[in-house]
């Protein structure tokens, strides 16, 4: 293998400046982000900035409903004005009419079915509404037949305080810090989805303009394949850390508190993700001459990664199942795997080891699969690649 | 006694199942200007991309001795970005050292006459003036080899003699040239050595004109039939002593053009 650290470097700059320039960087680094946030910033305010609401109810078995409830969310005030109707038909007019925004019947079985019935232009009603018919109907419920604290605990039953225990001590718990692994999941997957549109393009872009022969003159496919990924790392880390830096205010803000073993652990496992995917596709985008080609065939391999997203809560809730470790010995789903197992538990070392050792046996054979196929892909100018004759090249390297 | 530069020994090379290259051996020396002759499919630019170490898995071995710069037939350029910043990437990667690096990509751009354009970006140059472009990567780096797959390709009558003085004034610098062109004059003009291959295989390595005078061309009655045959002088020349009654025609071939179309 011939490397040349001064190579591989020049052939990542060019790399990073050239995808930095990108209109596509731009837009998915700074403006989709930006754009999610201000709509779900937006959203939630659309959602409580609501004066008033005229709800009008149809009450036979007999709770006890207000003329009015004022709600407070997100520091506003909403009205909830409660208009009783004596017919069930000329609610239901009033609801078309937007006379009123919903109709509540509540049946006179109501204590043998629990049965309510809302009658609504959407399909959907207000939180706001049902969340204050739930509380009124519990203040009704339990009315004379308990004190005001086992009424405040029915509301609230669990001030829940969580401490993980192992043999190394005890740790206290936080809602959002057993969400940060999901997080980082989801980051994870985004960053891998990323770079495999830009490694795609990037390579072809190379191969469509007749660059590669050149570049194998001045080059071994080792460094241009090794320069590659090193510079697409570094735009994809940029990427993470604009998207981190935006998070890191937010982490501050709740004070969540991370063990630096988990910490340690996810930046381990994504390196070695990152690795891993960068290596495989630049070998596989090499094969392809057309990004529509290479796209449908590397879909699978992206897709792979969605298996432990798909099953976070199994692996969350029971992260020492037989299915957990098999994830985690899988080169394709061990990193999300082993980090949001780690967040619910934790691993025992030799599972680490195990799966740590698996992982770099794979980056490593990945490396190695992936300089062949380059090799043998960058001069490859064949139309209407597909899987069979990827696979045939596969074997054949 | 001149040195090699480039020594090619026993080299064939399969694609999958299909031979392209047949045993090819041959020579170039230090100085000297190396023609590559053949038609489509022939093998040259194979045995070019070969030398320049862009494909490897052949058997038999080429060995070079000395800084290869190339210019690969299929052209290609980064087409977004502007040319001195292609320039200095290609001049990095080939070495050049960081304080040498922009004086040589002015040089050239100033020998090759498009200094005006040194901050265009390449999609917005004529082709002509990007091949030049090209040609600059090859050579930025002072290589002591120049590889040449069809350099004239795409170039107006002006562009070529432009090209044609560059190349004999590297040589007149010792630098080593090997070229592959279907341009017949300027073979002649400028190579002071030829290989032709066919369908894979040397059929003629040497000066042009030892090359054209080893050759004959003979026209004579077989059996009732007119046999023509392309061959080597003495081998024509023992048929005419042969068949001297049968002869119809009998040529002592000096045109490489000539030669070349027998060939196909």
């Amino acid at each position: 293998m011939k490397l040349s650290i001064k190579k591989i470097l020049t052939i990542g700059k060019r790399e990073v400046m050239s995808n930095i320039k990108r209109k596509q960087f731009l837009i998915a680094t700074i403006i989709v982000p930006i754009v999610i946030i201000a709509f779900s910033i937006i959203g939630s305010m659309m959602m409580f900035d609501i004066k008033e609401i005229k709800v009008g109810y149809v009450d036979e078995f007999g709770v006890e409903i207000p003329n009015k409830v004022i709600e407070n969310n997100l520091g506003k005030n909403t009205t909830i004005y409660f208009l009783k109707y004596k017919n069930i038909e000329k609610g239901k007019e009033d609801v078309i009419n937007e006379k009123i925004n919903a109709l509540i019947v509540i049946p006179k079985n109501y204590l043998d079915t629990g049965k309510i019935i809302i009658y609504s232009t959407t399909k959907s009603p207000n939180p706001l509404i049902t969340e204050t018919l739930n509380q009124l109907l519990i203040k009704k419920l339990l009315k004379g037949k308990v004190d005001n604290k086992t009424y405040e605990r029915v509301i609230n039953p669990m001030n829940l305080t969580i401490y993980s225990i192992s043999k190394k001590g005890f740790e206290k718990e936080n809602f959002l810090s057993q969400l940060l692994p999901v997080g980082f999941v989801f980051l994870l997957y985004m960053a891998i989805s990323s770079l495999s549109g830009i490694i795609v393009s990037s390579v072809i872009e190379e191969k469509q303009n007749r660059i590669m022969e050149l570049l194998l003159c001045y080059s071994s496919a080792e460094n241009l394949m090794f320069g590659k990924i090193l510079g697409i790392s570094v735009v994809g880390l940029v990427q993470i850390g604009i998207w981190v830096m935006v998070g890191i205010p937010l982490l501050l803000t709740y004070a969540v508190k991370i063990s630096l073993y988990t910490i340690i652990l996810a930046m381990a496992y994504f390196i070695m993700g990152y690795l891993f995917y960068s290596s495989l596709l630049c070998g596989l985008s090499s094969l392809f001459s057309h990004p529509k080609d290479a796209s449908q065939l590397m879909s699978p391999i992206i897709l792979i990664q969605l298996l432990p997203i798909m099953f976070m809560n199994t692996i969350m809730v029971n992260p020492n199942h037989y299915f957990a470790k098999i994830l985690s010995y899988i080169p394709f789903t061990a990193p999300y795997t082993v980090v949001l197992r780690a967040s619910s538990t934790n691993i025992p070392i030799t599972d680490i080891a195990l799966s740590t050792t698996i992982m770099i046996i794979s980056i490593i054979i990945s490396f190695l699969l992936s300089i062949k196929l380059f090799k043998i892909g960058v001069l490859l100018y064949e139309e209407n690649m597909n899987l069979k004759k990827v696979l045939k090249i596969i074997f054949k390297a | 006694m001149r040195k090699p530069k480039i020594v090619v020994k026993n080299l064939t090379k399969y694609f999958g199942d299909k031979k392209v290259l047949d045993n090819i051996s041959f020579e170039v020396y230090e100085g000297e200007i190396f023609g590559l002759l053949g038609h489509n499919g022939a093998g040259k630019t194979t045995t070019l991309r070969i030398i320049a170490g862009i494909i490897e898995n052949y058997s038999g071995s080429v060995d070079v001795y000395g800084k290869i710069g190339y210019l690969p037939e299929e052209r290609g350029l980064y087409r977004d970005e502007k040319v001195f910043d292609v320039l200095k990437f290609f001049g990095k990667l080939a070495g050049v050292e960081k304080d040498k690096l922009v004086d040589s990509i002015n040089y050239w751009l100033n020998k090759l006459k498009i200094q005006q354009y040194k901050n265009f970006k390449v999609k917005e140059l004529s082709k002509g003036n990007q091949q030049k472009v090209q040609f600059i990567v090859a050579v930025i780096h002072d290589p002591d080899i120049l590889i040449l797959d069809e350099p004239f390709s795409g170039l107006d009558v002006a562009n070529v003699n432009l090209l044609k003085n560059i190349i004999l004034e590297l040589k007149e610098k010792g630098k080593t040239i090997i070229l592959s062109t279907h341009q017949l004059e300027k073979i002649e003009k400028l190579c002071d050595r030829i290989l032709i291959l066919k369908k894979g295989k040397a059929i003629h390595y040497g000066t042009i004109e030892n090359i054209c005078r080893k050759m004959a061309y003979i026209e004579y009655l077989e059996n009732g039939k007119i046999v023509k045959k392309e061959l080597p002088y003495k081998d024509a020349l023992n048929i005419l002593k042969e068949n001297l009654e049968h002869v119809i025609k009998f040529e002592v071939r000096y045109s490489l053009e000539e030669l070349f179309l027998v060939e196909e």
